[in-house]
């Protein structure tokens, strides 16, 4: 069990399928790599289905019956697809995020300081990447302008909320600086999902902040 | 056990399993809105694995607790969660929508959940 697990109502945010597609992914991930978070859903779903039970019936005439019975028989049983076999080098990504990996996304080094895969989850709006930092090293300061959602995959970072390793769930919100810094061992890799550009507040911020909120960094 | 209850039963795991399969069609679906869908793709049914039958048993039980919770629930809980599932609505939608404070549906959510959890230790144990 992580130490850090997703909020429940975000649980409930994502077993009703509320999120919108980039926020899902890290929720996906999350609960791919947490069992107690992945009772939460499991237990949420008997509550979808429980709800569906108190509704009234809905009225299908005996043709729309018949049909939809008929096109039930019909359908296909397939066995499962094998979980998606990471591509080399990206081991630790767990199945939800193998199917954005393609065996052609590099690394980028930005700023110097730390390494970023983008991913692309079209018709959302929101940053989803991937960060990798050396051990000892740490993202610059900054804060944030709406939320965003960490998961941690490999290895684990301290910031001034705590210590995350594999499998922990991080919200970040609001205006309070944060600076993670990659703890000793494996280089530390995480998935990000931001609402909102962040707003670096260290001494480059102000001439570095115009190219991340327009996407160049 | 008599007739009536262990057909309840075999029943009972259905419900969120159809709710389960609903709610991934209906994300794929989202996903794809770009795109046509073929009819053919969307009944395709994956065959049950070893795992299955145990999560099926989990989810029957479970299933069984919350259907007997929801009777003892306040209906300001129920008004929340029902919400999210019928509406598609964030937690922050919902708080936006009924004019609550946030940290007033995060605690009805946690609250409701407490109790599900409450009981259902009770039949585990």
């Amino acid at each position: 069990m992580s130490r850090h697990p997703a909020p429940e109502e975000l649980l409930l945010d994502y077993a009703a399928g509320a999120l919108s597609d980039g926020p899902a992914l890290a929720l996906a991930v999350h609960v791919a790599l947490d069992p107690a978070s992945r009772r939460t859903v499991d237990q949420l779903y008997a509550v979808g289905g429980a709800l569906i039970e108190g509704e009234p019936e809905a009225l299908l005439d005996d043709a729309a019956f018949e049909q939809a019975f008929a096109r039930v028989g019909k359908a296909m049983v397939e066995p499962r697809a094998a979980a998606a076999s990471g591509h080399p080098g990206f081991g630790w990504a767990p199945p939800p995020l193998a199917c954005h990996l393609r065996p052609d996304s590099n690394w980028r080094r930005i700023l110097g300081k730390f390494e970023e895969i983008r991913l692309d989850v079209p018709g959302d709006a929101h940053r989803v990447s991937l960060l990798r930092l050396e051990p000892g090293r740490g993202l610059p300061e900054h804060k944030h302008t709406g939320y965003e959602y960490t998961v941690c995959l490999q290895g684990g970072y301290t910031d001034e909320t705590g210590s995350y390793s594999v499998g922990d769930f991080a919200v970040g919100l609001g205006s309070e600086r944060h600076e993670p810094i990659a703890d000793p061992g494996e280089p530390c890799i995480a998935l990000v999902v931001a609402e909102k550009p962040i707003v670096l507040t260290g001494p480059w911020g102000r001439w570095l902040n115009p190219l991340v909120s327009r996407g160049i960094i | 056990m008599e007739k009536g209850r262990q057909f309840d039963r075999s029943r009972a795991s259905a419900a969120p399993w159809i709710y389960t399969i609903g709610s991934n069609k209906r994300i794929d679906l989202l996903r794809r809105t770009a795109r046509p869908i073929d009819p053919k793709d969307w009944l395709v049914i994956h065959g049950p694995e070893e795992e299955d039958a145990y999560k099926s048993v989990l989810a029957g039980q479970t299933y069984i607790c919350v259907r007997e919770l929801f009777k003892g629930l306040p209906n300001n809980q129920l008004v929340v969660i029902r919400k999210a599932f019928f509406e598609n609505k964030t937690h922050t939608v919902i708080s936006d929508k009924m004019k609550l404070p946030l940290g007033i549906v995060k605690s009805r959510i946690r609250l409701a959940l407490r109790r599900l959890r409450q009981a259902l230790e009770k039949v585990e144990t």
